[in-house]
């Protein structure tokens, strides 16, 4: 059971729940690292160690935290964590701390980390809180290769452009890389290819019952830990009994009109 | 509490980066002088035992750190183009040639710097002129940063061979070497562009009609006003080619504007007729300065003053701006540009049906412009009604 629970976590960050295609977080680094797919994989592969680690210490540290203080504490340990990540690249793979460059330290404001931190480790246990981050992590990964992908072989004509460091040049495609559309490779480029991905990705989890608009659990409400009630449902009977009260109020004053002036 | 839970987790974190740090600090010490190295090896191919120079203030400004390796020399310089943090490392061989530039940190036009990267590879300071890279306007701000990196560059080359700089621009040098040849101080001097290209000798006059300095090629032979030779130990080749360009000047005959039909005399001032049958034409073209089009009243009142030399079938050889007053603003030069050599050049080997409405057009500048198109318009014009004849 748990070993099913903890896939489902792993597996909704990756597809359903999405970072970057249905959450729509991790803008400003999907557009700025997918010009290229090796830039992209770097990118997700350090938000993922990022993600994972500071999961796992803030649910470590979950109980300790005071609700005053977290959203300081969670910044701490994700900028400790990002620090060590831009630490050990620099030092062990420098090519991919080089293209990564002033986006590798920003990942401390990435909307994934923190919220991810807000939203799920702060309630979870520590290796749920891993896996999601996990699950998050590779989801961000996966829709930055997407958007690389497209935007590299259709804009630029190459692949594994940006690999120079490491002995490799880039690879024009035949024909490709004739008819490329240079404009996917610019920030409006980038716009159009995520909009687009964004629409597809809606389609294709409406129709296998994504998530659902209506109803979100308590899970992804930020305003949680301030409300008593444990679903938003709830709130949407009391508001149809409220109104369906009033009309019979109204009714019960105009048969009385009615009647007066009979 | 709550602060005394942050400040611990702040302490934990920094403790365990410290950590972190005594692992990763050599590596990156290391990553990062191999970088430094390869960068030098690329604008210096074969850079060995490198040596850090103490950049003094007899090297020029714009240098920031240099050094000596068994080959040559590195330097890297800061300029500001069209925005600041334009970081530029050059590479100089024992020769005083530039063998390499590579832009370490850049906000300029993307592409243009890799253009610039490999413009001046080669040069040495005598040969060092201002390229333009594809597509930037006369007024480029960051082709200009590239030639000063350049230029600082050289001259940190030749102090650090024990040498001064020369931090004077081209125009200050000229000054320099022609008041020295004609053994006068501070005089100014004009460019008249008679038909001398040809003997490759450029001719500048005194503004105080104290003489005419001839250059041919470094070397820069004065004449007094009487005509007679300055002493200078120039080779004789050089002297000769500096006579035969005198006589061409000397021989200049002023034409008498009146006794032609269809010149613009407005524009047109004075036209002289060399010897070998090419003309040169003085214009004062109605620029900004001036009141054009009647709408505008100028800040100077004052046209632009305008050489030309023109050959017999009225294609010009050299144009040449003498005086201009044109406007500026703080975000850069506009008409002013009409006073460069990248501007006036433009109307070199060209011809009247060359010269289309648009042509040489400064951006915000129209009527500096379509005054200086008109002008070099009406001197062609001029030289051909004076090929065509008198009006009898």
């Amino acid at each position: 059971m748990n070993k099913n629970k903890r896939l489902l976590i792993l597996l909704k960050g990756i597809i359903q729940e999405n970072p970057v295609l249905i959450l729509v977080l991790g803008t400003c680094p999907t557009l700025a690292n997918t010009t290229s797919m090796f830039q992209a994989v770097s990118m997700g592969l350090a938000a993922t160690a990022v993600l994972v680690c500071s999961n796992f210490v803030i649910s470590l540290l979950r109980n300790i935290i005071p609700d005053s203080v977290r959203i300081p504490c969670y910044i701490v340990v994700i900028a400790s964590f990002v620090t060590a990540v831009s630490m050990l690249l620099e030092a062990y793979v420098e090519p991919v701390y080089s293209i990564l460059g002033v986006w590798l330290s920003l990942i401390t404001v990435n909307c994934i980390v923190l919220g991810r931190a807000e939203m799920f480790a702060r309630k979870n246990g520590p290796i749920d809180s891993a896996i999601d981050g996990l699950g998050m992590g590779l989801g961000f990964l996966l829709a930055l290769l997407i958007m690389s992908t497209i935007r590299e072989i259709l804009g630029a004509g190459t692949i594994l452009s940006g690999m120079t460091d490491f002995g490799i040049e880039a690879i024009k495609i035949p024909l490709i890389y004739s008819i490329r559309i240079p404009f996917l490779v610019e920030s409006s480029g980038g716009f159009l290819v995520y909009g687009i991905l964004i629409a597809i990705m809606t389609k294709l989890t409406e129709k296998k019952g994504g998530l659902k608009r209506k109803d979100f659990s308590c899970e992804g409400c930020p305003s949680a830990h301030l409300c008593n009630r444990t679903s938003c449902s709830e709130l949407t009977e009391l508001a149809a009994d409220a109104s369906n009260g009033n009309n019979a109020n109204e009714t019960n004053t105009e048969t009385k009109e009615v009647s007066d002036n009979a | 509490m709550p602060s005394v839970v942050l400040c611990s987790i702040c302490l934990v974190a920094a403790l365990l980066l410290s950590v972190i740090n005594i692992f990763t600090a050599e590596k990156i010490l290391d990553n990062q002088d191999k970088k430094t190295n390869a960068a030098f090896t690329e604008v210096l191919p074969g850079a060995a035992n490198k040596e850090t120079l103490t950049i003094t203030e007899s090297y020029p400004a714009a240098v920031t750190e240099g050094y000596k390796f068994d080959n040559g020399f590195v330097f890297k310089m800061s300029v500001s183009g069209y925005k600041d943090g334009l970081i530029i490392l050059c590479g100089i061989d024992l020769d005083g040639k530039i063998t390499g530039v590579k832009h370490i940190q850049t906000n300029e036009t993307y592409g243009m710097e890799t253009e610039l990267n490999n413009a001046y590879v080669g040069d040495t300071i005598d040969s060092l002129e201002l390229v333009l890279a594809t597509g930037a306007t006369k007024n480029s701000k960051s082709s200009k940063a590239y030639y000063d990196a350049m230029t600082a560059a050289l001259n940190a080359y030749v102090v650090a061979n024990g040498g001064e700089a020369d931090n004077r621009t081209p125009e200050e040098k000229l000054k320099d070497n022609c008041n020295a040849a004609l053994g006068t101080t501070d005089v100014d001097f004009t460019k008249w562009i008679g038909a001398t290209l040809s003997l490759e000798c450029e001719i500048y006059v005194a503004k105080d009609n104290s003489g005419i300095v001839i250059a041919v090629g470094d070397t820069f032979i004065g004449y007094g006003s009487d005509g007679v030779e300055k002493e200078n130990a120039a080779a004789a080749d050089d002297k000769a080619k500096a006579g035969a360009a005198y006589e061409i000047y000397a021989s200049a005959e002023q034409l008498d504007l009146s006794a032609y039909d269809g010149i613009d005399t407005d524009l047109v001032k004075e036209i002289w007729l060399l010897d070998d049958g090419s003309y040169v034409a003085k214009v004062e073209a109605r620029g900004y300065g001036t009141e054009a089009s009647g709408k505008y009243s100028g800040k100077s009142g004052k046209r632009i003053f305008i050489e030309i030399s023109i050959d017999g079938d009225g294609k010009i050889i050299s144009c040449v701006t003498t005086e201009q007053n044109e406007t500026s603003s703080p975000k850069g030069p506009m008409g002013t540009v009409c006073g460069e050599p990248s501007y006036y050049e433009q109307y070199n080997n060209k011809t009247s049906a060359d010269i289309k409405d648009d042509f040489a057009q400064i951006a915000g500048s129209t009527i500096t412009s379509n005054g200086y198109r008109d002008a070099v318009r009406a001197a062609i014009n001029a030289v051909a009604k004076v090929t065509e004849g008198g009006n009898g």
